[in-house]
């Protein structure tokens, strides 16, 4: 197998909304750069996904509003862990990038020259910005656009293995170029992750696109750079497991948040009075997860695994004209419910929380730097910002926020000259070369299968000390057969679909580790972290980050203090 | 009732192993309730096949990226059901677009092609003061560009396309409904003339010779119809030199 080499000054990784973004800014510097994706730049990326809001706090819908206020709720929201300096930043210069990206081609929806700001849970005043209901899709078009205009090199099909390090600092990496079936070593300045969340660990209970495995917090933690808040998965309460060809659609919670739609498990209790008994099914996302998870553990759950959501208790004709109003034709999000066999007024939606974003990553500072020299990391992949638990609205602002400040940082980097990781490179073919010459053993699908299994059932919504103990033992034991037995049918380079389904399953084995360190490291429940076994939250131990680290072959979890704001020097927010 | 057993007959080809001839593979697979494309494909590759190439992303419908032919139409396997088909299923890759293998294309080389082509970009000179408010855009050519805008780049109008199928270097729906959206957005600011040398071509507006089978083929039901028309409208007043009527 031969190996290709090429350079350039920024190399980003990932191209939804922060990757796209890091790479404007970086061009916009003079740099030269390169943007590579293992999918295609119109496909890849979750940013695409997001259906609705983005929060700024412009202050069109209510005039008190402004980045202070947009700072405490986040602080709050993320159960004051987040790391106050990014929320600084993330808060002051929102609008801006919201007003950047109307001048890249998004029509925001206004009111004259005011953006229609709308309320969002868990945020103070109507912040809420949005382009009908495919926010996410108008920025990554309006981005694509930019990234076409400017001359940036765009790899697609392009997957990253490893980052080569020389000395401290990351000096390139070493990629599979699948439209050619080649190795690729490409030498740069600098290094930008922006490859999204870790989702995929929870499928199919797992809301995001499937290229959500995790690929940059893997490539980050086996280079030796410092994660941080792993065990942070946010779960979205809601979704539907049963029609299944409603599978994952989470819009249903509409139905929970506007008709007070109702609950219950297969004994035809309603459940969430016990779990809030003032709020019941109009609590907060992580205690509706809890609730919900908290039955189907305990085998109560509905026959295809989740519990019923219903709104029967309502009129019927009351509902068929919310339905009329909202959902048009009983679609929702492109589903044909009547086509699904399921009448709203009387049926019961099956649902079970999936997991929808991931708070934990690659610890930077506010300009995007990570612990090691040469490597940044923006968006989903990045740590810090919304601590124990994101607030709806905050991840496409983050996006542009922290994108922009990596790409310019990276734009800046310094390194008197390029260095030639080759060696590093060959030791890391190694692993692969391996893989691709096995002739028997067994399928990456199967590893994946039973470590999906095992977040779910064990690092999921619910988690108990034994059984993450259980977790972590049963996962060293796969990691170390996946690499004695990983077996590829296709050896073939161009394209191959199987190879590339086993690097991520190999990237997922990694961060699962991370997950489950952090997690049964943090003994208490606090956002997004539920212990069965600690299940109060506990100020006096806990306002800590966890800080996961993989060494020289072994893996380490420590705890800081969180880190204060600078213009204010506090830690205020909330309360 | 038991489940239909389903007969999947799918294309098989490398093209990096030409030695193994292009030929239809047949998988069998129990319906099951509910059940789109998209799952029966990631069943037979997780339990049968894992050499078997296709595409996803979202699983939802929203991304674009799992277009293939279905008993001979292009369509999203995410949002076609077993239920609506015959309990014998083809499956082919769409043609056009450059073969990855079995039913996996590359759309991306194609729409970067047709991006540069249009530049597919905001033309303007202003520079971007993030202090200052943008300018006023009237509600409906707000509306209609987004409508333009939710073309998820599937390529199902270009495969379903007889031009496309012949011209490879038309633009096709995709590219027409790509220069409408910016055409009608005042933050371009091209001219009509500068339209017509990307648009007022064969390989654009012209190039169309009115099948329409991209506008019955949209999976989000885009107006492409209504955008092939108002292009050409625009085309034709810049080509015979006179100010149109407003749109």
């Amino acid at each position: 197998m031969s190996m290709l080499t090429s350079s350039t000054d920024v190399l980003v990784i990932g191209s939804g909304g922060a990757g796209c973004r890091a790479a404007i800014a970086a061009r916009g510097e003079g740099a030269r750069v390169m943007l590579v994706t293992k999918d295609r730049l119109e496909h890849g990326g979750v940013t695409l996904m997001a259906p609705f809001s983005c929060c700024a706090a412009f202050g069109h819908a209510d005039r008190r509003d402004n980045s202070g206020e947009h700072f405490k709720d986040t602080v709050q929201g993320g159960a004051y862990l987040s790391n106050r300096r990014l929320v600084e930043v993330f808060a002051a210069e929102a609008p801006q990038r919201i007003r950047e990206l109307e001048a890249y081609g998004v029509t925001f929806d206004k009111n004259g020259d005011c953006y229609e700001q709308v309320a969002i849970p868990g945020h103070s005043f109507p912040r809420g910005v949005h382009a009908g209901f495919e926010t996410g899709r108008q920025f990554q078009k309006a981005l694509n656009k930019e990234i076409r205009k400017m001359d940036i090199t765009v790899r697609e099909y392009f997957m990253v293995l490893d980052l080569l390090l020389e000395g401290d600092r990351v000096a390139g990496v070493l990629a599979w170029d699948m439209a050619a079936g080649q190795f690729e070593v490409v030498c740069c300045r600098s290094v930008v992750l922006a490859t999204g969340g870790v989702q995929e660990l929870y499928h199919p209970y797992c809301s995001a696109t499937a290229g959500t495995t995790g690929d940059g917090h893997a490539l980050a933690l086996k280079a030796g750079a410092v994660l941080v808040d792993m065990e942070f998965i946010q779960f979205y309460p809601t979704c539907v497991v049963w029609p299944p060809v409603l599978w994952g659609l989470h819009e249903v919670s509409m139905l929970v948040y506007m008709l007070q739609g109702r609950l219950y498990n297969k004994l035809g209790e309603r459940f969430m009075p016990r779990v809030d008994p003032r709020r019941a099914e109009l609590t907060t996302r992580d205690l509706l997860s809890r609730g919900i998870a908290g039955e189907i553990l305990a085998g109560r759950g509905s026959p295809h695994g989740g519990v019923y959501l219903s709104v029967s208790h309502l009129p019927q004709n009351a509902v068929r004209d919310f339905m009329e109003h909202w959902f048009p034709g009983n679609v929702m999000r492109g589903y044909d419910l009547n086509g699904a066999g399921l009448d709203v007024c009387r049926d019961a939606f099956e649902v079970a929380p999936f997991a929808h974003f991931t708070m934990g990553g690659v610890k930077i500072d506010a300009d995007g730097r990570t612990s090691l020299n040469g490597l940044l990391a923006a968006g989903e992949v990045a740590g810090g910002l919304h601590g124990a638990n994101r607030l709806q609205g905050n991840a496409l602002a983050e996006t542009q926020v922290f994108g922009r400040r990596a790409g310019l940082a990276a734009a800046s980097q310094q390194t008197a000259e390029r260095g030639e990781p080759m060696p590093a490179a060959h030791r890391a073919l190694e692993r692969y070369r391996g893989w691709l010459s096995r002739r028997s053993g067994k399928s990456h699908h199967h590893f994946r299968r039973r470590l999906q299994e095992l977040m779910w059932e064990k690092a999921g919504v619910l988690r108990e000390g034994d059984g993450l103990k259980r977790a972590a033992a049963e996962l060293y034991a796969l990691r170390q057969e996946f690499e004695r037995a990983v077996a590829l049918r296709d050896d073939g380079m161009v394209y191959n679909h199987e190879f590339m389904g086993a690097l991520e399953t190999a990237n997922m084995l990694d961060v699962a580790q991370a997950v489950i360190l952090a997690a049964g490291a943090r003994e208490e429940t606090r956002g997004a972290h539920a212990r069965l076994d600690f299940p109060s939250r506990d100020d006096e131990n806990w306002l800590v980050n966890g800080l996961v680290q993989y060494t020289d072959g072994a893996w380490s979890i420590r705890h800081e203090p969180v880190a204060a704001a600078v213009e204010t020097g506090g830690m205020a927010g909330g309360d | 009732m038991a489940n239909r057993q389903l007969t999947f007959s799918i294309f098989r080809y490398n093209p990096h192993t030409p030695e193994i001839k292009p030929r239809m593979q047949e998988y069998r697979l129990e319906e099951l309730p509910g059940m789109t494309m998209f799952v029966a494909l990631n069943k037979i590759r997780e339990e049968q096949d894992p050499t078997l190439m296709f595409d996803f992303v979202c699983r939802a419908a929203i991304c674009g990226s799992c277009a293939m032919l279905i008993n001979g139409k292009p369509r999203l396997a995410c949002k076609t059901l077993a239920k609506d088909l015959p309990a014998r299923i083809t499956m082919f890759p769409l043609p056009v677009f450059k073969l990855i293998g079995d039913l996996s294309v590359d759309t991306g080389t194609w729409f970067r092609h047709m991006s540069l082509k249009t530049e597919a970009w905001v033309h303007s000179n202003k520079q971007f003061d993030p202090a200052k408010p943008e300018d006023r855009m009237d509600n409906e050519t707000a509306l209609k560009i987004y409508e333009a805008e939710r073309c998820i780049e599937c390529g199902c109008c270009i495969a379903g396309c007889a031009t496309a199928n012949i011209r490879e270097d038309f633009l096709g729906a995709a590219g027409i409904n790509r220069i409408a959206r910016f055409m009608v957005d005042p933050r371009d600011e091209r001219t009509g003339e500068q339209y017509f040398e990307i648009m007022g071509t064969e390989e654009g507006a012209f190039g169309c010779v009115g099948l329409m089978a991209c506008d019955d083929n949209c999976p989000m039901q885009l107006p492409l119809q209504m955008q092939l028309a108002f292009v050409r409208r625009k085309m034709a007043a810049v080509g015979w030199k006179y100010k149109p009527q407003a749109v």
